[in-house]
């Protein structure tokens, strides 16, 4: 018995599993603590890292190598738990422990820092910027969301704070191509919001998970997204528009969201990242238990409503201990970036196995 | 032996039982007993609830003021012209406004006060300045943060 709901049991797929085979890169070395966050330029040129030794790091390609090219270490006084890049490349927003938020802004290849936001009670998890990089997302432990608005200025304006989680919130991040923000918590769900009448309200909760719910990501379309939990599974999520063919009804007119799918059985242990690329719409995850999964969608009869998910490469021990962070380069096809507590990045390259 | 039951016998056997309030003399003053009781306890249990009550109430009351009270004079001292800070304040005095009349045991008054509190945060924080409601009289357990 196959006790995962979205997964086809092998013997009933006719066709040959494609496997692929994760290759490590490149070990880059430099933080002096476990590393928390990883982070891809829209360019894919540079990368952005940042960890328990309070420092961001800015890595880029020279020749083949890639080597750290910036530290920026005067920002905050605790942990930096994440770094995200606005669409441009020309900010990067840095969350801490410290209850800060820091905005860098690049200028002729030199970070200085151009903003702190205060106003989170304590640590702040996570941050995201909208896809216009007119708003920038934070969360933090003390359960709020937070929406901050650039101003022509490169002042931060904070337009709404929101607390409808009930616990610690993990995660922030934007739809690709609309205003809507996804958040997911230590409440075990994930929480999306939309701008209603000049301010900002919860519209939907997703509930499912049975534990906490670590990170989000949506696919290219941003009519999926897909969940990662310390329940050790996936959920993808499908949006369901008003007038939607299958009559899912939507109550205000508003899209309602459903689980469609659930993978488990792969990782062990809590799954602390997930990667929707774009560029291949393969799903990689990261997980407590030092391991690194590629999961691929397998063409299947109703594809909207019921997709299958199939597992095309698996790395154990990718890394030394607790693998935090995952993430695909939004440029090049089958480049992955991980980072982990045992202190060091990797970089991944998945290829097609040979027949 | 239930009261029902007690009538019937009375009508059954009318005086003619000599014992009957020998015999009942326990139940029915079991019965008084538990009448007493019963108010007595009620009034008892409505003074501590009324107290609980009204202690929670100044609680909530006293902070829901302070916003609100806060929102009024930033929006008296400012100028239409920093249309942000002026529609929080009118959100929070909204807010305020609705707050008083909840219903006390509904769960839109916690949803209510949270968002309130969600509005002074942004408040503050477009004023730029750091201030926070702490219930210094009460409850001192609150303000220890960590």
């Amino acid at each position: 018995m196959f006790p995962f709901q979205g997964i086809v049991h092998t013997q009933t797929v006719k066709r040959l599993k494609e496997m692929h085979t994760l290759t490590e890169v490149e070990t880059l070395s430099g933080h002096s603590d476990r590393v928390w966050c990883v982070s891809w330029s829209p360019n894919g040129s540079l990368l952005a890292s940042c960890g328990g030794d309070k420092s961001i790091r800015i890595w880029g390609k020279e020749g083949e190598k890639w080597i750290c090219k910036s530290i920026l270490t005067d920002g905050h006084t605790r942990t930096v738990r994440s770094v995200s890049w606005s669409p441009c490349g020309m900010y990067l927003a840095a969350a801490s422990f410290d209850a800060t938020t820091s905005v860098w802004s690049r200028k002729a290849g030199e970070f200085e820092c151009l903003a702190t936001l205060e106003g989170h009670e304590n640590e702040v998890k996570s941050t995201s910027w909208a896809c216009t990089g007119n708003l920038l997302a934070t969360c933090s432990r003390d359960k709020s969301v937070w929406i901050w608005e650039v101003t022509a200025d490169e002042e931060f304006e904070c337009a709404s704070v929101m607390s409808t989680h009930t616990q610690d919130v993990k995660r922030v991040k934007w739809h690709p191509n609309k205003e809507i923000l996804a958040s997911c918590s230590y409440d075990d769900t994930v929480r999306l919001y939309r701008e209603q009448a000049d301010d900002w309200e919860c519209f939907t909760t997703l509930k499912g998970h049975s534990s906490t719910v670590w990170a989000i990501d949506f696919d290219k379309t941003g009519s999926r997204l897909a969940s990662c939990s310390a329940d050790a599974t996936v959920k993808i999520w499908q949006e369901y528009e008003p007038g939607n063919p299958e009559c899912v009804a939507t109550p205000d007119n508003v899209s309602t969201w459903k689980c469609v799918c659930t993978i488990g059985g792969y990782h062990e242990r809590a799954i602390y990242d997930i990667s929707w690329s774009h560029l291949s719409g393969l799903l990689a995850t990261s997980s407590g238990d030092d391991s690194l999964c590629i999961f691929s969608e397998i063409h299947s009869s109703d594809s909207r409503n019921q997709p299958q998910f199939e597992l095309v490469a698996r790395v154990r021990g990718a890394h030394s201990q607790d693998v935090n962070c995952t993430v695909w380069s939004p440029t090049e096809e089958g480049l992955l970036a991980s980072c982990s507590d045992d202190g060091t990045i990797k970089l991944w390259k998945l290829e097609r196995d040979e027949k | 032996m239930t009261k029902g039951s007690l009538v019937k016998m009375k009508t059954n056997c009318d005086d003619t039982d000599i014992f009957h309030s020998v015999t009942m003399t326990e139940d029915v003053s079991w019965q008084e007993g538990y009448k007493v009781g019963l108010s007595e306890g009620n009034k008892k249990g409505f003074l501590e609830g009324y107290g609980l009550g009204a202690i929670k109430g100044i609680e909530l009351g006293a902070e829901v003021g302070f916003y609100t009270g806060y929102a009024a004079s930033v929006l008296n001292k400012h100028s239409s012209s920093e249309s942000r800070i002026a529609k929080v304040c009118e959100a929070i005095l909204d807010l305020g406004k609705d707050f008083l009349n909840l219903d006390p045991t509904s769960e839109e008054l916690s949803l209510n006060l949270s968002k309130i509190k969600g509005k002074f945060k942004q408040l503050t924080s477009l004023l730029g300045i750091h201030i926070e409601y702490n219930s210094t009289e009460t409850n001192t357990d609150k303000i220890i943060t960590f």
